[in-house]
């Protein structure tokens, strides 16, 4: 009956009845999705309806209160967040968290902590091989930098950047630990209009790099014109999920967004 | 508003000009500081400058341990003074009562204080909040009272004497110009060590959870062992300076070892500048001295220390290496303001 149990093969990501409780407050209530690989997945709701809590679940910020999320077919939600992000994936914040005291590009270099080894011991001793991954990380962070349009600027300290600048960074970052899977959380909240459409433009630039995205966002018209998907939460349930079209046309939706008329 | 954004700019513009300008002349500076440590003793011929230096150095070598917690990590311990202490009553002891041999004593000392570091730091790191303070601070109390009580063992409040000097083959570091290279040899491998770390994969780590814990958590750094790893390394390198102490006074004391030291590395620390290896020096540097020429009016010591803090912090937030620098850039500033409100 419910497509996700039927083939459960095709999701990246799957929620199994997860459940998440804060003292009394039921944050999400019995909440299972899958998100398909290489595309665009929207979550929507009106506030307070549990997306956050939903990312953080997934990113292993804490553990769910009942339910299990699996990412490839494994149970994550046992990992914390540095686990979980060595699996693949990786988020923005909606409230930003750069490290403002980091340049730009060390922000990034960051980012690539889960493609390199060196530790303690070999970083004191500055070991041949702690030089070349330097390099590696160097190389590849500008990389990441012009591809984000940032690279002019990566010397500076990322407290530097423009709003419209600093979410772009945070994905930089995000991106550079070459994930499977990348959250974002609100992405363009408080940006402007042209900064918007730029943003829509760099979220499917990185689809295309073959990266599947699950996204929380309030700005409609930006949802419906990325989103391959769309899952509508309401009250920490799962009241809709469908095409962008599918969603708007559901009258549940529609009741949770404006009220029974 | 629109003087707070110009005076950001400008702020991380200077930041910017000293980044460029310490890493390419980095390798420079350590040149130089080589030098500076091979002749100095050579023009200095009084021997408590010397003294003074070698106290300095020790002093250093610990402020920048503590620095690597404090400045690149961003957690605060109160109680290197009992890892000093712990490293020179190890030597102390098992030199003198127990005649190992003074150089592998040291490498003891270090890897059992930096267990007992492990296991003071681990459980207080993977809280939230300032409970590695708390820790620190009552672990380095009990470390004192257990240095003046277990006096069959340490002396007690009369201290430890006799402690052999160091020495290589038949060369003994008996007397301040000898210890004075020793010493400074391993201020400047510890600099040296910390440059490497700073400037690696696991810097990077460190100045991220300082940043933001939860974002450095979720790009893949192991949080807590990061933070209980840098704070063992920074007991490790308090617990050579605390051997090294000892074999060279040759005696020691409860209260070489006591909170107020603790106190005295955190100053250095927070004046020198938090997250500059180059400003520990300063730090225990400028502190050192301060406190031999404030010995005249020994009483009024800790309010001056305190006086200075105070003024530092409101001051030069950055640590004085780098206030003073902004100072000294200060009509590059007023150009570049000009030229970013003309634009």
């Amino acid at each position: 009956m419910n497509p996700i149990e039927r083939n459960p093969k095709e999701f990246i990501l799957r929620g199994d009845h997860v459940s998440k409780t804060f003292g009394g407050v039921l944050a999400l209530h019995d909440v299972s999705l899958g998100i398909k690989g290489n595309e665009i997945t929207a979550i929507i709701g009106p506030n307070g309806a549990g997306k956050t809590t939903l990312l953080n679940l997934i990113t292993g910020i804490y553990p769910p209160t009942s339910g299990k999320v699996l990412f490839q077919g494994e149970g994550i939600s046992e990992l914390k967040p540095f686990q979980i992000a060595f699996r693949g994936i990786t988020r923005t914040f909606q409230n930003l968290q750069l490290f403002q005291n980091m340049t730009i590009l060390e922000n990034v270099m960051v980012g690539l902590h889960t493609r390199t080894q060196s530790e303690f011991l070999s970083c004191l001793a500055y070991l041949p091989k702690v030089r070349r991954e330097e390099k590696i990380v160097k190389e590849e962070g500008h990389s990441i930098l012009r591809f984000l349009n940032l690279e002019r600027k990566a010397d500076w300290l990322s407290s530097s950047l423009s709003y419209g600048e600093q979410r772009r960074l945070e994905i930089a970052r995000a991106l550079a630990g070459n994930p499977k899977l990348m959250l974002l959380d609100e992405p363009v909240a408080g940006l402007s209009g042209k900064e918007t459409e730029e943003m829509a433009e760099l979220i499917l630039k990185i689809k295309e790099n073959g990266v599947t995205i699950m996204l929380v966002e309030h700005d409609m018209n930006f949802v419906m014109g990325v989103s391959d998907k769309i899952i509508v939460l309401n009250y920490g349930q799962k009241i809709s999920e469908g095409t962008p079209s599918e969603v708007q046309r559901d009258p549940t939706v529609i009741k949770a967004y404006l009220g029974e008329g | 508003m629109e003087k707070q954004t110009g005076y950001k700019e400008v702020n991380s513009i200077v930041i910017q000009f000293m980044s460029f300008f310490i890493r390419k002349k980095e390798n420079l500076f350590l040149l130089l500081f080589a030098l500076a440590i091979i002749l100095i003793p050579l023009g200095v011929k009084n021997k408590y400058y010397i003294l003074v230096m070698n106290v300095v150095g020790l002093n250093t070598i610990v402020v920048v341990g503590l620095n690597l917690l404090i400045g690149f990590a961003g957690q605060i311990s109160l109680g290197h003074a009992a890892f000093y202490g712990m490293g020179a009553y190890l030597s102390a002891v098992l030199t003198t009562t127990y005649h190992l041999p003074p150089w592998p004593t040291i490498l003891i000392a270090m890897i059992a204080t930096g267990t007992v570091a492990y296991f003071v730091g681990y459980p207080s790191l993977k809280l939230k909040g300032h409970y590695l303070v708390m820790a620190t601070l009552g672990f380095s109390i009990i470390v004192n009272i257990l240095m003046v009580e277990l006096d069959k063992i340490t002396g007690g409040p009369s201290g430890f004497p006799g402690i052999p000097p160091l020495s290589i083959g038949k060369l003994v570091f008996d007397n301040d110009f000898k210890n004075f290279y020793l010493i400074w040899t391993f201020v400047f491998f510890s600099i040296l060590l910390s440059f490497n770390l700073v400037h690696s994969r696991v810097g990077r780590a460190l100045r991220a959870i300082h940043g933001s814990e939860i974002a450095a958590n979720t790009l893949g750094v192991d949080t807590d062992k990061y933070k209980t790893k840098v704070f063992v390394l920074s007991a490790m390198f308090a617990s050579l300076a605390g051997s090294l102490y000892a074999h060279y006074i040759t005696f020691i004391s409860p209260r070489s070892f006591d909170f107020y030291y603790s106190i005295q590395v955190v100053t250095m620390v927070i004046v020198g500048g938090m997250g500059s290896i180059w400003g520990s020096f300063f730090g225990a540097g400028l502190l050192t001295l301060l406190s031999e020429i404030l010995h005249v009016a020994e009483k009024y010591n800790i309010i001056a220390y305190g006086a200075i803090l105070t003024l530092v912090l409101v001051f030069f937030p950055e640590g004085v290496g780098a206030g003073l620098y902004s100072v000294w850039q200060r009509w590059k500033i007023k150009t570049l303001t000009k030229e970013s409100s003309n634009k």
